[in-house]
């Protein structure tokens, strides 16, 4: 569905003009159309992409920043050079596994672990550097606006775009229970759309061959 | 990335009043800071390293708890900001403060009791002798929110409470030792380290008080990772651009070593010979006063990142590396604190938000929209107001969410099934004719 198409049912809900809206303007629901999208983005984790990080002698931790600025939240980390995957844990194991663990330095990374929203570090770090970590990570949209463009979103779920457009148009003109009926029904699509994610992630279980891991260890001492 | 200035013109522009008829942009910012803080304290998601050298450093110590009170700096050079120590005891109904506990006694009419030590800064406990019987406390800066783990020299210190210390040790402020526990203090902003170590520690020393630290020296060797490599003039003296009026062109180099006591040199066999040491030949080559005898990097500007391949030189807080960096400090032998932190400053409408991305910034409009429908005038409207809180209170989870990214993201497995034989050794077994014990009965 297109931005225009999205933006015209938006302003013929809500009865107002399509060429010249008296109150919610074409700014406006540039606006409004920006927030749908970043809403939907946060909601359903299943709009993932990947980044590129090279990992520096000696350093530990990198923030989401030197990444993507757009980078929400990471999900996984996979050390290309190497072909293996980074297995996520946290600072508090390896407080508990490993004596100076921030002083460990090892030929590749093996483990990841978050430091705070926007940053996360790697163990053991790189005695040398130049290790390629293909990091994949929710990411939120650039929004195009221009009438032909489209929204970075399944087509299915375009109606949840309009269905929050309209929400958000009403709830600017102070239409709370009108508001509130359309973003129930914008839940029931989000519902719908995230029941979808969870079906496609839990088919992708069933036909993934078992890596056989059992406890997971900590290798103590350079990699 | 957008400025506070845009969430309170698309928050006024959401309940129609950018003509500021019932609102004043002041009290929508107060709105916007509160929602700011409030997403960071609830969330928890803003989280730094800071180093601390040992013993703790204070910025200053006061004697009175009214004192405290002056904290909050009047400008930028008041030296009453930051953290501070009370080194005092409190007695006599509050009446007085009493530096030693002699001194305790002594006012009531009592035999005195010699011996305790008292000191102003902790790093005083470096020299001098006896016990003392104030606490080895660390503060953190006012950004702080709460301690979530503690190094020293990057082995954990463990987390306990003064309870267990009180029933576990004796004297437990005053044990020199390995430092191996942390407990808060009974105030919640500082914390007690057991045990103690007095040994001064300082791994990064400022040399003049004055500007901006350019250049590193130290047991270490740094290196210039600079584009600056030829400059307009060099100096001998370090006062010679002034005495010429500053009038000299382009970039100077200051092409000798020192100043000690005064005194600079070329070559490093001077600097021994000035201080009385064993010459040795010099290991640099000839001195460099223009660039076309020797290109050299220039220590220009302002230091932004420092690399070395044993270890990370780490910005604190990560998202905020803005000014001049004032303070080193190294986990090398020292602390070294994983905090969550929280904004402190009141924002201004030039300010940008750096610990919450600009996507969430949607969030802090519809808090401040519901304060400007919660309250009585044109825009009053209690029902749309709870809904906007609702909508608001989403950041909280969001961030939350971001910030617990390998918790999340753990893949659970069914273990393998466990048998008894798994669970408990084999009892050792006897014969069935194995004659009982007399006092088992069958």
């Amino acid at each position: 569905m297109r931005i225009r198409s999205i933006k015209n049912r938006i302003l013929t809900f809500i009865d107002e003009d399509l060429t010249t809206p008296d109150y919610i303007t074409e700014a406006i629901l540039d606006q409004i159309i920006t927030d749908a999208v970043e809403t939907i983005y946060e909601e359903i984790h299943d709009f993932v992409t990947q980044g590129i990080l090279i990992t520096r002698s000696g350093r530990l931790i990198y923030t989401l920043r030197e990444l993507d600025p757009d980078a929400m939240m990471v999900k996984r980390v996979w050390n290309q050079s190497d072909k293996e995957p980074l297995r996520p844990i946290s600072i508090e194991e390896l407080d508990g596994s490993v004596d100076e663990w921030m002083r460990v330095s090892g030929n590749t990374p093996q483990f990841w672990y978050s430091v705070s929203h926007d940053a996360f570090g790697i163990y053991p770090k790189p005695t040398n550097g130049g290790d390629i970590l293909m990091v994949e990570y929710l990411k939120w949209p650039d929004v195009l606006l221009a009438d032909n463009d489209t929204p970075l979103l399944k087509e299915e779920d375009a109606d949840l775009v309009v269905s929050y457009g309209i929400y958000d148009a009403l709830i600017m003109q102070f239409f709370l229970d009108r508001a509130l009926d359309i973003f129930t029904s914008f839940s029931g699509f989000f519902r719908d759309s995230k029941f979808r994610e969870q079906t496609r992630k839990f088919q992708h279980q069933i036909t993934e061959r078992s890596s056989g891991e059992g406890v997971r260890t900590i290798p103590h001492g350079n990699g | 990335m957008a400025t506070v200035k845009t969430i309170i013109d698309l928050a006024l522009q959401r309940v129609g009043d950018e003509g500021l008829d019932d609102h004043t942009r002041a009290e929508v910012l107060l709105w916007i800071d509160e929602a700011y803080r409030k997403a960071a304290s609830q969330a928890e998601h803003a989280r730094t390293f800071t180093a601390m050298s040992l013993p703790p450093r204070h910025v200053w110590a006061n004697t009175y708890d009214h004192e405290a009170r002056l904290s909050a700096p009047a400008a930028a050079s008041d030296i009453t900001s930051g953290p501070y120590r009370k080194f005092t005891f409190t007695h006599e109904s509050g009446k007085r403060e009493c530096t030693y506990l002699w001194e305790a006694q002594s006012s009531v009419g009592e035999t005195t009791t010699p011996g305790t030590r008292s000191v102003t800064q902790l790093w005083e406990l470096s020299s001098g002798e006896g016990e003392s019987v104030q606490t080895y406390r660390f503060s953190l800066n006012p950004t702080n929110s709460r301690v979530l783990r503690v190094w020293q020299n990057d082995r954990p210190v463990l987390s306990t409470t003064r309870n267990q210390l009180d029933n576990l040790f004796d004297d437990w402020w005053a044990t020199v030792g390995l430092i191996r526990f942390y407990a808060s203090s009974p105030d919640y902003a500082q914390y007690d380290l057991y045990e103690i170590s007095t040994e001064y520690r300082q791994p990064y020393d400022n040399i003049g008080t004055k500007g901006l630290p350019t250049s590193f020296s130290g047991d270490r060797t740094y290196e210039i990772d600079s584009d600056t490599d030829s400059w307009g003039y060099s100096y001998a003296w370090s006062g010679e651009p002034q005495a010429h009026q500053n009038a000299l062109p382009g970039i100077g180099r200051k092409f000798t070593f020192g100043p000690e006591d005064n005194y600079h040199y070329t070559y490093s066999w001077e600097g021994q010979a000035h201080r009385g040491e064993t010459v040795t030949a010099a290991t640099e080559s000839s001195a460099v006063t223009s660039s076309f005898e020797q290109p050299a990097n220039l220590e220009v500007g302002i230091p932004r990142f420092i690399v070395s391949p044993d270890r990370q030189y780490f910005p604190s807080p990560q998202w905020e590396v803005q000014g001049i960096p004032r303070a080193y400090a190294s986990s090398d032998d020292n602390l070294l604190v994983y905090h969550q932190v929280l904004p402190t400053e009141l924002v201004v409408e030039s300010d940008e938000l750096l610990m919450i991305p600009d996507q969430l910034h949607k969030y802090l409009v519809y808090f401040a929209v519901a304060m400007m429908m919660n309250r009585q005038g044109e825009s009053y409207d209690p029902a749309l107001s709870g809904h906007y809180f609702q909508r608001a209170d989403r950041i909280i989870q969001l961030l939350s969410r971001y910030r617990m990214a390998t918790r999340l993201n753990v893949r659970y497995e069914r273990g393998r099934t466990r048998t008894r034989r798994d669970l408990a050794p084999n009892l050792p077994g006897m014969p069935s004719n194995f004659p009982l014990a007399p006092w088992v009965r069958r």
